[in-house]
Formats: C-alpha cells, structure tokens, sequence
C-alpha cells in the first residue's frame, strides 16, 4: 500500500486508493484510523452502506474540498443560507433524485458535514416556494389524506400563506 | 409564465426572481421511478435536524400538507416552530406581549404545540399596531410596535446617554410600519434621501453597500437591478439625534433580503457616529 492512501471497499466489493487526508473528511474513517488504532498498513476499509457508484461520488467531492477549513461548529446562522452553494457543488449534484439522497445517506453514514450540509440545502431549495402538490410529484409522494382532510389542513394553514 | 408571476403575491415575485437568479438544482417534474430513493424514505433525523431547518415557516406549512406523515413529523416538532419563530424575529413579540396586562403565560396553555403559539404570534404581529410601552421605558406614553423595537435595538451615546428615550432632543421618524406608510404622514415627512430610497429607482439601494447590513446573514446584501420591483421596507424608523435637519441620523429598516430569503433588520447609518446598533440576541 503506498505511505499516504488507504483503500476504502464498497458494498458491492470495489476498492478505491485514496489520500488519508482526503479519507479522514469523513470523520467515522477518521475515528477508525486514530481512536480504533487502525493504521494504512491494514486492510481495506469496509464500507457496507455506500456502493461504488456513490463512493465514487463522494472520494470526487472529498478531492475537490481536501483545502476547505473545517466547518464551523456554530449552526446558529445557518439554516437559510441557502444560497451559499458554490458552482461546483451545484455543478457537481446536478444528479438524479436517487443519487443525491443516496449521497445524503453516505455523507450521513461516513459523517462528512459539508458534503451533508450541501446536499440537504439542496433539496431544501427544491421544496422551497412549491405548493403540496408540486412537492408530491416532484419526490413521488402519495397523498394518504381524504378529500375533507385535505380540505380541513387547507384551511387550518390558510394563515401562513402570505406575510 | 409572465402571466403567471404577475398573478403572484410581491413576496411570491421577489421569491421566483431570487430563485432564477440563484441557479440550484432543479429535478424535472417527471415521475421519478417507484424503486427510486425518495424525500419520505430518508431517517427522520436527517429531514429533522438537516433539511427542514433550512426551509421557512411557509414551506413547513405546505409540507405539512402532503401526506399525514409529513403533518405528524413538522406540526408536533416543536423545534422547527422555535426555530422559525427565532428567525421571524416573534420570540421579540413574545416578550412585547408579555409585558401586557395580560401576559401570555395566560394564554399559552390553549396552544397546542409551537406551531400554534407560532401561528399565533404571527397573526399579533399584523393586527397589534400599538402596544404599552410604559413598562419597558417608564415613560408613561404609548408607542408603536416599530418604536419598541427601535428602541430596543438602539443605545444612544455620549452626551444623551442617561436620557430616556422618548424625552431626548432628537426625532423619530416612523415610515413604515407592518408593510403600510404610517397614517400620519404628513407629520412624518420622507426626507429626500428617504423618498430615493422607497420610491427611487433599485440602484439606490446598492449605493451604500458599505452601510447597509442585513442583521441575520451579517453579510452586506446587494440588491440586484434584476429584481422585478423596489425592496419595500414592512418596517421603517429612522431617527434624528438632534432637531437639525441632515445630523446624525441612523436608519434601522425590516425589508427582504435576498441572501437570507426572508424579512429581516437592516441598519443603514448614514449620518454621524453618535448611534451604535445593539444587535438582537437571536
């Protein structure tokens, strides 16, 4: 194995070399590597949630962001920012629904803040401003109301729909 | 599409321009395939702590509309309405209402859940023009909602620092309030730089970036010409420090920033440096 690469193992059994400092964004391989006394001389990290296709995804990103600073700890400001998306990332999860929630679970799952941030700001943005009916289509959710609970949630929201 | 948004709410067209300037990624409206990972197949915990945080109190309504578990998961979490009542600025409200005759402690026990007491709040907010202001400043008057959060937010100092506020020798002008000019308008006239910069063209905004400062972001919003129409401001105060036309003056507006995507404060100084600005405590 060469002195700065781990091999990360998807689900469906690839192997990916990679730098350790890109590897140790994701804070679980971080911990495996420091607190559980792993070292790059081991085998290959297992990942059984992540399959090749997203940890592809998610080594590219973590390539692109290895010279970010680490994010803030303070989330006090930040739940509307949701505007501050670079034009990489938005480049970069211009994807398919299913890939872009697979990625939110393996940002989730490796715990890597600004891959998960960026990603739920995402789809925030693509709830913001739509009606109920345009977020059941755009994410395929079926509407279990009755037509009189529907008519009922209606009005009891009426109060909200304008400033 | 044209007729579309002109049909819209101001907010609804200040949304949709903000949002075609702002590219983002856009799924098409095409059904996505039923063996495809969907928004309802996520942990609760990341919609919870990750995504519903950042949507406004307008877009948890309308998902609380969809299906019976997106009403369970957003109505009964209080969180998300603390959250939202913080970043609407109500919980400022809240301590208004509490220094009424009747505080709210009487009434909070009919709300069910913070989506209520939210609800609430934002209803007061649009109807409650005037509150007793005699508890805060021991002045015996009566004053408006937006002179309460001015003078709040406001630390005079100096000179008039022990002066209580409403007996100091500078004056304060109130433009807006919830959305309207003030009825008493002709006792409050804009002064010149006012009539640019609530009725001038959008230019005028952006020509004081350096002053102009959006208290939520913390960020010096720019004001893009694309925008379809004029920032108005729903609330407006200015005040004067001295009875001198053109002294010190120090402007603390709520209007629409584009960066946060909700009304929040903005203080525009432009006079003078006898006023500082005391920030909320969010």
């Amino acid at each position: 194995m060469a002195g700065n690469k781990i091999k990360l193992q998807s689900n469906d059994g690839d192997t990916f070399d990679v730098d350790v400092e890109i590897a140790k964004q994701s804070a679980t391989i971080k911990t495996m590597l420091e607190d559980l006394g792993m070292s790059e001389e081991d085998d290959v990290i297992p990942l059984p949630n992540v399959n090749s296709a997203i940890l592809k995804k998610v080594i590219q990103w973590a390539t692109h962001h290895k010279d970010d600073p680490p994010p803030p700890e303070d989330d006090e400001n930040r739940e509307k920012n949701l505007s501050d998306i670079s034009s990489w990332d938005q480049d970069f999860l211009k994807v398919d629904q299913g890939t872009l929630f697979e990625l939110i679970l393996a940002a989730n799952y490796l715990d890597i803040k600004g891959l998960l941030d960026v990603t739920c700001k995402t789809v925030a943005n693509m709830i913001k401003g739509r009606t109920p009916e345009e977020i059941r289509r755009q994410f395929n959710i079926k509407n279990d109301f009755t037509p009189q609970e529907e008519e009922q949630i209606k009005k009891e929201n009426e109060w909200c729909e304008e400033k | 599409m044209g007729q579309l948004v002109s049909q819209c709410s101001g907010r609804q067209q200040r949304l949709i321009a903000v949002n075609e300037e702002q590219p983002c990624v856009r799924v098409s409206d095409e059904p996505v395939p039923a063996n495809t990972l969907s928004l309802a197949d996520l942990p609760l915990e990341l919609l919870l702590y990750h995504i519903l945080p950042h949507v406004t109190y307008i877009d948890l309504c309308s998902l609380s509309r969809v299906n019976q578990t997106f009403k369970s998961l957003i109505d009964n979490n209080d969180n998300l309405w603390e959250n939202a009542m913080r970043t609407e600025m109500l919980d400022k409200l809240l301590l208004d209402l509490n220094d009424e005759k009747q505080p709210l402690q009487e009434i909070i026990p009919l709300f069910r859940n913070s989506k209520d007491k939210f609800q609430y709040l934002h209803v007061q907010r649009h109807i409650r023009s005037w509150i007793t202001a005699s508890k805060i400043f021991g002045c015996g008057s009566r004053c408006t909602f937006c002179e309460t959060l001015f003078f709040k937010y406001i630390t005079i100092r100096s000179k008039i620092k022990t002066m209580r506020p409403l007996k100091r020798n500078h004056r304060l002008y109130i433009y807006f309030s919830h959305g309207e000019l003030v009825d008493n308008l002709r006792h409050n006239m804009l002064d010149v730089q006012s009539q640019l910069l609530v009725a001038g063209p959008i230019e005028y905004f952006s020509m004081y970036p350096s002053q102009s400062r959006c208290l939520k972001c913390k960020s010096k919003c720019h004001f893009s010409v694309d925008l379809p129409q004029q920032p108005r401001p729903y609330n407006w105060f200015v005040s004067y420090l001295s009875k001198r036309s053109h002294s010190e003056r120090i402007d603390v507006l709520e209007v629409y920033c584009p960066r946060c995507e909700r009304y929040s404060l903005w203080k525009r100084k432009t006079y003078g440096v006898g006023a500082v600005f005391k920030p909320p405590k969010l």
